[in-house]
This record gives structure tokens, sequence and C-alpha cells, in this order.
């Protein structure tokens, strides 16, 4: 049944694209002729996402799409075209059109590009003229010159430094997108949700930089494309490999190696890049005095894998996967966890003025715990599959109007925990898996009115069931169970959610935008920790958890300076939210069959504003970013169903990013960062249980704020010197974490004195003082 | 006992290698709660309650204990009336005859205090269910040599009830001595993961040939200076208690480790079934115990 309306919908806009295209086909269409190709890089033959193709006549252009595709529809006649993207040479050329033409153009790099750190790789106006806000888009040549904790350079590290994103922790890969929880980011690897991004129980991320060509944050105005989450989308794509000679990059650290190659297969036809990363900082840990610590194990790798092929101008293919480890282990304990995902694309361009692409995904995260200290032995294991696929097309119908639509469908499938062998008693408990199909149709244009206004507007039309045959419980209004169901019929939720934008060009260096988004949400995951945990399960909405609902309203002013060398902005929001899920005090949420009973529901509100500047000089880049945000819920059963503030309510964020090349050789990279405290739990009294151990009793959640957080990062990056030809590039970069040594609490707790028992002490625990680190990058 | 959850604390444990500082934050106002602790099982004993009040977080002082109160205990059936033992203010106890009966409902009722201090005296409640007792066949000790720790395990042997929600407390005993005494050290269990199984040698305390240098001990870690010496006894009391009961036992020994945002929420009181719950908190448990021992004979080592 649920196949079947998946392939209805699929079906349905096989029609829809065949009949627009017989419709608007560019060869039937009269006067109009279309103008379309491919841009890319010429060093390494890789698409080049967002570049700009103006048609100065009109004062008129498109950008390429996510494969570097572009195509326009004029009217016939001799124009001047442009072609520009940062970093590289603008292409100009005078085009006869008076018939379809293919333009494949490979864009030579400009010789400044290097000397600079951006973060934007569109045009130099992109930030007044791009009909996106809320949107970052982080290069990897601006994070590889970001200090970074142990000289790790990390995309979520770095997008954690942007306005409206929050590190959830020190040195977590968790973020909060104004006010959001970490579970409402949909983290995406060449469109495959990554359900997990943390390493190393979050200290790196899973993106392995060497090989990620394009990251792009929405904290709102999340395309109609996409779907399922509250507050973001991260997406981030991989590099397609180096179509044109053999090259590889690399870096040695101090806990960490990483080596990735690329190259063609067949040259400029099809190419592959393959990447691995390993830590080995547990082999340092003999040396460490710590009890146990000489037993303990510590490490992950990742590895990346992508190529593809371009059967001819029409059809592309590609496949790309992931799999990553962690491993934690001391003596007879330890646990694993992993996230694998595997990509298999089509584009398919049906004529010069229609492009698709059909993506087959598969996610996995998996966790396994085991002890096996003789006789107290269990095997644990969870984990979260699911299968998709999407169907993507651009219809780029007139030069005013670029439209999307497509569907997609995803088969999910929760297996919260298995235990087995547990104290050899040969018994298995498992709690019954969760099955779901979530599809998601939708449509959007952006339009050009009058020069000066593009609008752009969008529907997407989501549809959850949960098909899962497990019982389920009904809960009284004190959380207690009165009633079972067995064998319960499927149960579907839907909602039509509308994503509507603008922007109006006051003049060439400021606009004005605005958006309003509707988003929802249905799997969650189970996690009270504020870190982020790997055994933490992930759960879809049911007959006791409804899916949770946003609307997000924004407004931003957009002005550049100093020949678009100096960007700035400031953007207000304000996101109301439905059915958000808290869970009650003392929540088991691990092993848990009756998980839903932990749960508690309520709804919240965000509101911030966020100004941003951003200098491009030749020598000084980098960007200074100052956010004023508020997120407080009121959930039943909690703080007396009283308004509390979320975990990740940080009134005062700031951000200083800077980077100064001294030389083409060093140049210097600081960042620093604030952050008003954490909201925190503190105790009001305390008893004494058996003579000897103080319980402690706590009023409101989160009532109290652990002291400000602020941290300065340096690093020093000196290249090798450049010599033409040369096979090998190096470059030293020396970094510091937390520069001057600022202890910033992690957490805070009562202890008793050892002296007296009748005594708490007070105790805070920091994670990190200064943490010096050098890797060693090269390429070749 | 080191059950799931114990395996994630020490492991968690183990790989937090961070720093710690005195640290006294401000704290909120607080209030005076009344602390009740009672207990009552099969056993044909005295059994006791303790009456104390909440002091301020930093307070240094013993917390005050509450005399005079009038403390009784009833099964519908029978009324146990406790006496304040004069050595112990705040510590009453039944008379010594007295013992539990399974499947009924215990309730505990306190009066003649005045937790507000506002001249109206307050009375104070609470109920628990005593379970049927499983059975419990045996113990049997076991040398382990293979972790870091050595010692000596004692493993149990029982049969839990099939489809039925048991929940377990564990104490150990070495010659009559209480070892078990302290939440962060005792072992408590759910049969959700072995329901309806024989468990066959399932270790529920270790006895520790020395005591850890951090003293970071996790539950179920026992230490007798000198260690086990030849004809000591070591007994192993098996408790059939209460869904609540369980939960106390378990909120509050997580909470006795510290608060972890890595591996826990926001931090929370313990669970309480003493009512008013705005005057009063704590524990009132009713339970069904039974009891296996085994005498320590050290092993004859060859020359």
């Amino acid at each position: 049944m649920n196949l079947k309306i998946t392939l209805f919908l699929l079906i349905i806009l096989l029609c829809i694209q065949h009949k627009s295209a017989m419709a608007i086909n560019p060869e039937t269409a009269g006067n109009r002729v279309s103008l379309s190709g491919y841009i890319k890089d010429s060093q390494n033959g890789e698409a080049l996402i967002g570049a700009t193709i103006i048609v100065k006549e009109l004062k008129n252009g498109t950008t390429t799409n996510l494969y570097g595709f572009y195509s326009i529809n004029l009217p016939k006649g001799n124009y001047n075209i442009e072609i520009t993207y940062v970093g590289f040479k603008t292409y100009s050329s005078k085009v006869n059109l008076d018939e379809n033409k293919v333009l494949n153009i490979e864009l030579l790099t400009d010789a400044k590009e290097l000397e600079e750190v951006v973060i934007q790789a569109e045009k130099p106006d992109a930030n007044v003229k791009r009909t996106e806000m809320s949107v970052a888009k982080l290069e990897m040549k601006t994070i590889k010159k970001i200090p970074a904790l142990m000289g790790e350079v990390d995309v979520i590290k770095a997008i954690q430094l942007l306005p409206g994103v929050q590190s959830t922790s020190e040195g977590s890969s968790g973020f909060s997108v104004r006010g959001g929880s970490t579970d409402q980011n949909l983290i995406l690897l060449d469109e495959a949700t990554v359900y997990n991004a943390s390493h190393l129980l979050g200290f790196f991320s899973v993106f392995n930089n060497d090989v990620i060509k394009e990251i792009k944050l929405y904290k709102g105005d999340i395309p109609a494309s996409s779907g399922g989450r509250l507050s973001s989308l991260l997406d981030v794509r991989m590099k397609d490999g180096n179509s044109k000679e053999f090259a590889g990059t690399g870096g040695i650290g101090l806990i960490s190696s990483r080596l990735a190659v690329e190259g063609p297969i067949i040259k400029d036809k099809a190419s592959f890049i393959v990447s691995g990363r390993r830590t080995y900082a547990d082999l340092f840990f003999p040396l460490l005095p710590e009890e146990g610590a000489q037993d303990a194990s510590l490490y992950f790798y990742d590895l990346n894998l992508k190529a593809n092929y371009i059967v001819n101008q029409n059809n592309r293919v590609y496949i790309s996967g992931y799999l990553g480890k962690d491993f934690f282990g001391s003596g007879d304990a330890g646990f694993g966890f992993g996230n694998n995902t595997l990509t298999l694309r089509w584009n398919h361009q049906y004529n010069s003025i229609l492009f698709s692409n059909l993506t087959f995904i598969k996610s996995n995260y998996n966790y396994k715990i085991e002890n096996d200290d003789n006789t107290n032995t269990f095997k644990w294991s969870s984990d979260l599959e699911d299968y998709s696929i999407k169907l993507d097309y651009n219809l780029y119908a007139t030069p005013e109007n670029t439209i999307k639509f497509g569907a997609s469908s995803t088969y999910h499938t929760f297996n919260p925990g298995k235990v087995t062998d547990f104290m050899g008693s040969g018994s298995v408990f498992k709690i019954h898996n969760n099955y779901a199909y979530e599809h998601g149709i939708y449509a959007s244009n952006e339009q050009k009115l009058f020069n000066k206004l593009t609008l752009k507007y969008g529907l997407r039309y989501s549809a959850f069931q949960n098909i899962s045959k497990q019982n389920i419980y009904k809960y009284d209004n004190e959380f207690k169970i009165y009633d079972t169901i067995t064998n319960p019929p499927v149960k579907t939720y839907s909602a039509l959610e509308p994503r509507l934008g603008f922007t109006f060009e006051i003049d060439s260096i400021s606009s004005i935008k605005g958006s309003y988004s509707y988003t929802t949400q249905y799997v969650q995951l189970a996690s009270n920790s504020n870190a982020g945990f790997p055994l933490d399960v992930w759960y879809p909405a049911s007959n006791n958890v409804k899916p949770q609902k946003a609307n997000q309203y924004a407004i931003g002013y957009f002005r550049n300076f100093r020949h678009n060398t100096i960007e700035t902005s400031v953007e207000v929001y304000y996101k109301d939210m439905y059915n958000v899920i808290d869970f009650k005090d003392n929540a088991v949420l691990l092993l848990n069959s009756k998980l839903e009973g932990e749960l508690r529901y309520g709804k919240a509100y965000s509101y911030g504003a966020e100004f941003m500047i951003q200098v491009s000089e030749k020598k000084l880049n980098g960007w200074v970013s100052y956010t004023y945000s508020r997120t407080k819920r009121k959930v039943n059963d909690i703080s007396k169903n009283n308004w509390y503030v979320a975990p990740y309510d940080k009134p005062h964020n700031v951000a200083i990013v800077l980077n100064y090349e001294f030389t083409k050789r060093l140049s210097i990279s600081a960042n620093w960062v604030y952050a008003t405290g954490t909201p925190i739990t503190y105790p009001i009294y305390k008893t004494q249980l058996d003579d000897k151990t103080w319980l402690l009793y706590y009023s409101g959640r989160n009532g109290s704020r652990l002291p400000d957080y602020h941290r300065l990062d340096l690093a020093l990056i000196l290249k090798s010197k450049h010599k033409p030809n040369a096979l090998w590039e190096g470059e030293w970069n020396f970094s510091l974490y937390n520069a001057y040594a600022h202890k910033n609490v992690w957490m805070v707790n009562f202890v008793q004195d050892k002296d007296n028992p009748n005594v708490l002490n007070g105790e805070m625990t920091y994670l990190f003082s200064v943490v010096p680190s050098v890797t060693y990058n090269f390429k070749f | 006992m080191k059950t799931i959850k114990n395996t994630i604390i020490f492991l968690a444990v183990t790989f937090l290698f961070s720093c710690t500082e005195p640290f006294n934050p401000p704290l909120s106002e607080t209030y005076t709660r009344l602390f009740v602790e009672g207990y009552i099982n099969t056993d044909t004993t005295a059994h006791e309650v303790i009456l104390s009040y909440s002091t301020k977080i930093y307070d240094t002082i013993s917390p005050e204990m509450v005399s005079n109160a009038i403390v009784s205990i009833t099964n519908g059936t029978d009324t146990f009336n406790l006496t304040e033992n004069i050595e112990k203010p705040g510590h009453y106890f039944t008379e010594p005859n007295v013992y539990g009966i399974s499947d009924r409902i215990y309730t505990l009722k306190i009066e003649n205090i005045d937790i507000n201090k506002d001249g109206e005296q307050d009375t104070v409640w609470a109920s628990s269910y005593l379970p049927d007792a499983g059975t419990f066949d045996s113990i049997a000790l076991e040398y382990d040599n293979t972790r870091r720790r050595e010692g000596w395990r004692i493993n149990c042997y029982a049969q839990d009830q099939k489809n039925v929600e048991n929940y377990y407390m564990f104490d150990a005993r070495i010659n009559g001595e209480l070892y078990s005494d302290t939440i962060g050290v005792k072992t408590y269990s759910d049969d959700q993961i072995f329901d309806g199984s024989y468990t066959n040698g399932i270790t529920l305390y270790t006895i520790l040939n020395e005591w850890p240098e951090n003293d970071q001990a996790f539950p179920g870690d026992l230490y007798k200076q000198g260690g086990l010496q030849d004809g000591d006894t070591i007994t192993v009391e098996i408790s059939a208690t209460t869904k609540d009961f369980f939960k106390f036992l378990d909120q509050a020994t997580t909470q006795s480790f510290g608060y972890n945002p890595m591996f826990g929420g926001p931090p929370a009181s313990v669970i309480s079934n003493i009512e008013p719950s705005d005057i009063a908190v704590g524990v009132f448990s009713a339970y069904a115990t039974q009891r296996s021992s085994t005498i320590f004979k050290k092993p004859v080592t060859k020359k």
C-alpha cells in the first residue's frame, strides 16, 4: 500500500514533467531558444555550484545548480554572456543564439584567489542579490584557516561560529540553530541523512574536509525540496573527484592523520575520490596516570568514496558513500558506533531547460555496547536505517522563472535496542522495531519581477505513516498507562508546508529580504543530554507522539561596502513551535519499551537578531558576528507547567573570526567567541539518606546559568615555498585552542567533603585548558 | 552487579579526563522539608523510620533530627506504633516482633510535627505495597582476576517469575555486618532483560582485594579490610520491592555519581512517595526479603 503511494507519486511527477517539457520545449516554443551547459573548474573538472551566468543585454541571468548545470531560455538573438564565480577569472563571450546551444565552460582559477579567505563562493554581491536569506555557505579553504581543537579542522566547529548557531557544549559537534534542539537539524551528506555527525563524543565531526566541496547551512528559509526538521538544513556535498589528473591531499597531526586521493578514471568522463582518516590518540594512553587509561581504546576511522561517470551530455551518474566507526573500550567493556551512507544518483537532461536528478539513498546509524567480564556479559545493539528515493526537477522556463519540483519517499526502520547474551543466560531482550514511511512532494518557483524584486514561493506536502505493529500504550493525564492497543492500525500524519520569501534590491549594494517557512518534524531523538550522546535513540511520530511543527518568520537588511569587500547584514526572526518534546525529570530513555511515557509535550518560541560584518580584503579576511536570541518552552509537567528557558538559550553570542596574511607563505588566524552561560538547574536544599548520602532537591528546570563562556584560538599557517611545477606542496599549521586558558565550566556538581561528610562542596569541571597542536598538511 | 547502566557510567568515568576546581555558585532561596526514610520488610525485627529536616546546600552541620513525632505503620489489619530511640533522636522503631506480610499495602503515618514552624501541627503519610518474594536458590563465590580490580564475586542463582514485572534490591553482609550500606554501592535491578529466566550465577557484588586508588567505586564494589578470611560468612539478601522504590534507588544512585551533561538530562530531585509533597520528601518502602549464605574458605595454593 505504502510502496504503491510512493510509486504513484513518482509516476505522477514523471507525467507532469513530460507534459511540461513538451509544452515548453524550446524547440517547439516559437522564437525562444535556450543556452545551457555545465560550468566547471578548469583545474580539476569539479562542477561549480552557484556560478552566475549573466546575459548583459537583459541584465538578467541564472546560476548553476547543485551539479553545475545551468539553462537560460531567451529570444533568438546575439548576446554577451558573462560567467562569474569567486576565485575564478570571469568568462565573457558573445553568443549567437539562433538555435538551442550548449555552452560548457571550464573557468580558470584567478591567481588572487589563492591569497584570500572567503566565506562565500559566489559572486561578490551575492550577499545582496542572493534570493536566499538565513543561509551561510562555507568553503573548505575558509574552514581550513580557522584555528581548530587538536589541529583537526572541522566543518561543524566552523558552523558554530556563524550568527544564530551555537555549540551545545564545549568541544561538541552538536549545534543549536536559532534556539532549536540538535535533533531539529537535518544533516545531509550527498543527500543521505547523517543521524549522528559526531566522532569521539563530539570533539570531531564525521566530515572529512579533504573530500568536502561545499557546505550550506539553512538557518531558516529551508527550500521546499527539503523537510523533516524544524530548525535547519546542513547540506554537505562531496567533491566529484579530479577528472583531469591524479592528485592528493592529506595531513599528519598529533592525534590523527588523513589522506585523500582523486583522479580520472577516464579523462574528462569519469573520476573518483577516496579518502580516509584515523585517530591514534589511544597510543598515548599507557602514558597517562589515570586508572584504567592503560587498558583503554579510543579511536575512530572513516572512509569516503565517490565516483562519477559522464555517459553523455544528457546523462551522468554518481555513486558516493561514507563509512565511519568509533570505538571506545576499557578492559572488558566497550562501545562502538558509526554511520554509513550510500548515494546513487542519475542526472538526466531531458532537453535544454529540464534537468532531473534521481537519487537512491541508504543511511544507517548503529551502535553496540558490550561487557564481557566473565559472567556479567551482555551485548546491546541498536540501529536506525533509511532507504530513500528522490526525484528532483529543475525547469528553466524563462529567465524570470526557475521552477523546481519533485518527490521523495523514505522507509525508516528504528531498532531501539536489543540485548543478547545477558549474564550468560542466553536470553534475548528486544524492544520492538518501529517502521515508518515518510513522503514529500513539492513545487517551488523563483520569480523575478520588475528587475528589483524576486519572489520565492513553494509548497511542500509531507506525509508520515507509522506502520509499526507493536503495542500502543495509552496514557492518562498523570502519564500512567490505562490501556494497551494491540496490532494497531497505521497512524498517518500529513502537513502542507508553505515556503515564502522575497528579495527587494534597494540599489546595487543593499537589499531587504524576508521569508516565512512552515516546517514539520516526524522523527526525533530521545536525548536529554546537552552534549549529545552516541547511545541516544531516534523514535518516530506515533499515536502518542505528534509531529513537531514550527512557523518561522525572518526579515533582514543586507548592505555591502567598499566594492563588495565588506558585507554586512542584520536579520531578525521569530519562531513558534508546537508539539515540542522535552523529557520528564529522571527520564529513562535507554532500553525503555515504554519510552513514550517519559516524554512531555508543549510549545516553545524563539526570537532573535543576528548581526554580521564580513571582510574579504586582500590581506584581511573574516567576520564579526553578534547574536541576541531567546528561546523558552512551556511543557506539561515540567517546571510546574511554567515557561522555562530552553537548554540552548544563550542570549548573547559574539564570534570574531579573522585571518591576516602577512606574506604569501605566512598567515595568522584568530577567533574569539563569547556566549552567555548555559542554563543549568541548581539544587535548593539537601537531605541525608542512610546517614551518609546527601540527596539534592531542585526547583524549576534551567533556573540558573553557568558563568559566561569565552575562548580565544590562534593559528599560524606557514606554507612551503612556492615552486613552479612542484609536485608537492606542504604547510604547517600551529594552533592554540583556548589560548588564554580560560576555564570554561562544563558541568557543576556538589561533592561530599572527604573530611567532613556534612559538607557539600561545589565543584566545576572544565574540559580544556590551552591545547596546542601542530599539523602538517600537504597536497600533491 | 555491573548492569548496563553501570557499564555506561564506568566508560564515562574512564574517558573523561577532565579537570575540576572548587566552585560554589550562588543558590536560590531554600526552604525546609521533612525528610522521611522508612522501611518495613518480611523479617521479624524492629523496623525503622528516620525523620530529619532538610538543610541548605552549603550548611556544614548534620541535619536536624525530628523528635517527639507520633509514628505508626498499618497494613489495614494491624497497626504498629513506633517508638523513638532515646539514644538516636529521630530514629523510630517498631517492636522487634513485627514483620511485614506480602500482598498487603502498608501505610506510614507521622503526626505531631510542625515542619514549617508556623505553630500548626502537620500530618505526613506514605504507602507502599509489599510484593511477593521470588525464588532464591543460593549464592556462590568466584575469584575474578580478569579485571584491574581483583576480588571475589558473589554470584546469585535464582528463578525470576515470568511475565511479572519484578524489582529487586540486593544487600550483602559479611559476618552479619551490612557492607552495602550506602547508595552508590548498593545494587538493584528490574527483570526487564531476564524476565522469567534462571539467573545462573549473576554477579551481585564483588569483594575487592584493594580499594580503588582513585576512590571511585561503582555499584557492587565492596571492600573488607584485610580481605576475606577463612570462615567469614557472606550473606546476600534479595528483596522484592516495588517499582517506585526501584526508581528511588536508581535515581539516588544516579545522583550520587554527579550530573554529567553528556550522559544524562538536567539534574532533578529523586522520586518521593511521601505526602503532602509540598512539605515532605523521602521514601517509605515495604519489601519481601530472602537470604542465602556461604562460608568463605581460602583456596589452597599449590606449592
